[in-house]
């Protein structure tokens, strides 16, 4: 087990590595002019310098603090709104009938097309942004958890029946503990979407954020800095990943092996 | 008075005449403290009979009487056990056997609780989770989160059938002891001939399309018995005329008329019979 992680995070670690150098060996041909394909250590000279005199008055840190708040308050508000929505949808058939054709609908609409909307109601403030990672996430979480519900071993119920238990303590003793492995499997697809929802919400109306930085970076053709801001938002996103698969290990232990 | 009476019971899925009902006219009496062995071949119904019974269903004909009253849903004093233990891996064992417990208002007799898993023999795994149990101690543990309860009658279906083969036997030993030590009335299915006649005080076998009981008898192999009992002369005789009435009931399921072919099919999985009909 211990070689196996040491040797995976070794073979990530070489992977990356080999990416990098590749990428210097590409940049360093000109093949492709400078402001296209900066060097790595442009790039990491873009980030210093945004980390610590900050990029049109805002430095890194400000815009993954506040990427990060977004981030985490949209996704949870989507978790916190969306199991008890999917629990809602699959215990009572009148609550899936009136909730579903609104989730079947929405669900194909690619966020971006809210921003107008949220824009014209909500300003430009926080909440239209933060309400866009809700929508976007939500129903992520609410299908997963509905999932969850419809696969939960029909023997666990008669296991409990057969013992004696009532209808409210079916729910209580066998759904909710039998549906968390889906609910965090929706969290893990669920932090990408946020993520995704962010970058796109601060393309359009921000003034501080990382969507915010690559995109004002991109008009003035920085692209080093473009290049920061991405790396910087794919390691925050897979951080995010790791905390919740870290919470999982400890809150479900059995799964994959019960 | 018996503990539970089932008067003429039947079961059919759907609408359709043309399809044999699942169970026909099933009527059996089974007295406090017996253990009740049902033996048949897969698809002759025993499981929905259970199933009827433990109240997860209900029949299309007929009627089920548990002490006195009309069998309408599931109960504590008709408990499951089984094939497939369905611990809550969430638990560990002194939860899952406590789970019965821990429905109802009171409090949680955790005396009781300890000592049913020592009469289980798995005093020291307390705390362990089901993942970390073996087939057989998963199984165990499933036994005591039913004898917990003490219900009124145990339903056992298949509680063996997962486990390897050395495994089932030390389980049926168990079976054997625990009935010597606790008062229990058991009705337990199986599809393992030898399995039915060594635990039964009486042994019931089932017939295919329709389901229906075809043989009724009491198995009087003096206690207590243990896995040499299988070896006496007086077993033989007993699994002869059992397999020979499976032999008949494959024939009539099979529209076989010759005994001999018959006899020369495997009771449970009549599939070769079947592929020779078709």
């Amino acid at each position: 087990m211990k070689s196996f992680l040491t040797s995976r995070v070794t073979s990530t670690f070489l992977v990356l590595a080999g990416a990098v150098v590749l990428w210097s060996f590409v940049s360093a041909s000109h093949v492709f002019p400078p402001f296209a394909v900066p060097s790595p250590i442009a790039v990491w000279h873009a980030f210093i310098s945004t980390w610590t005199h900050g990029y049109l008055q805002k430095t890194m840190g400000q815009d993954i603090v506040a990427s990060l708040a977004r981030v985490t308050v949209g996704f949870v508000g989507a978790v916190v709104l969306g199991v008890p929505m999917g629990l809602a949808m699959a215990e009572s058939t009148i609550v899936h009938r009136l909730i579903d054709p609104f989730l079947q609908l929405g669900r194909p609409v690619p966020p971006l097309a809210y921003i107008p909307l949220f824009v014209v109601w909500f300003g430009l403030g926080e909440f239209p942004k933060v309400l866009l990672i809700l929508v976007g996430t939500l129903p992520v979480m609410v299908i997963s958890t509905i999932g969850g519900v419809r696969s939960v071993p029909a023997q666990r119920y008669e296991v409990a029946k057969s013992l004696g238990a009532r209808r409210h303590q079916l729910f209580t003793r066998v759904t909710l503990p039998s549906v968390l492995p889906e609910i965090f499997t929706g969290m893990r697809v669920g932090i990408g979407v946020a993520w995704g929802t962010l970058v796109a919400a601060e393309l359009i109306a921000a003034s501080v954020g990382l969507g915010w930085l690559v995109e004002q970076a991109a008009n003035q053709l920085q692209t080093a800095i473009v290049f920061a801001a991405i790396i910087v938002i794919g390691l925050l996103g897979f951080l995010m990943e790791l905390t919740i698969r870290t919470i999982e290990r400890f809150a479900i232990p059995w799964r994959g092996r019960a | 008075m018996s503990l539970l009476s089932l008067h003429d019971v039947s079961l059919r899925f759907g609408n359709d005449p043309q399809r044999p009902s699942v169970l026909e006219s099933i009527s059996l009496e089974v007295g406090e403290g017996e253990f009740v062995t049902v033996l048949g071949p897969s698809g002759c119904g025993k499981t929905s009979l259970l199933r009827l019974i433990a109240g997860f269903q209900e029949s299309t004909g007929g009627e089920i009487v548990f002490d006195g009253q009309k069998v309408s849903g599931p109960s504590a004093e008709r408990v499951v056990v089984f094939q497939q233990a369905g611990l809550y891996p969430w638990l560990n064992l002194r939860n899952n056997v406590a789970f019965g417990l821990k429905l109802r208002r009171r409090k949680v007799d955790w005396r009781l609780v300890e000592e049913t898993i020592d009469i289980v023999g798995l005093k020291g795994y307390e705390s362990y989770a089901p993942y970390e149990l073996s087939g057989g101690m998963q199984q165990r543990a499933a036994l005591a989160r039913a004898l917990v309860m003490s219900p009124r009658l145990l339903l056992m279906d298949e509680p063996f059938g997962a486990l390897d083969a050395l495994t089932r036997q030390r389980m049926q030993e168990f079976i054997l002891e625990l009935r010597e030590r606790l008062d229990l009335t058991i009705f337990f299915i199986t599809h393992d001939v030898e399995e039915a006649i060594l635990l039964g005080d009486r042994m019931l076998i089932m017939q295919a399309e329709p389901g229906r009981v075809t043989f009724d008898e009491d198995i009087r192999l003096p206690r207590p018995r243990s896995e040499a009992t299988t070896l006496t002369p007086e077993f033989q005789v007993i699994r002869q005329r059992a397999l020979q009435t499976l032999g008949r009931v494959s024939i009539a399921a099979a529209g076989f008329t010759d005994l001999d072919t018959a006899l020369s099919l495997n009771f449970d999985g009549s599939s070769s019979a079947r592929e020779q009909r078709a």
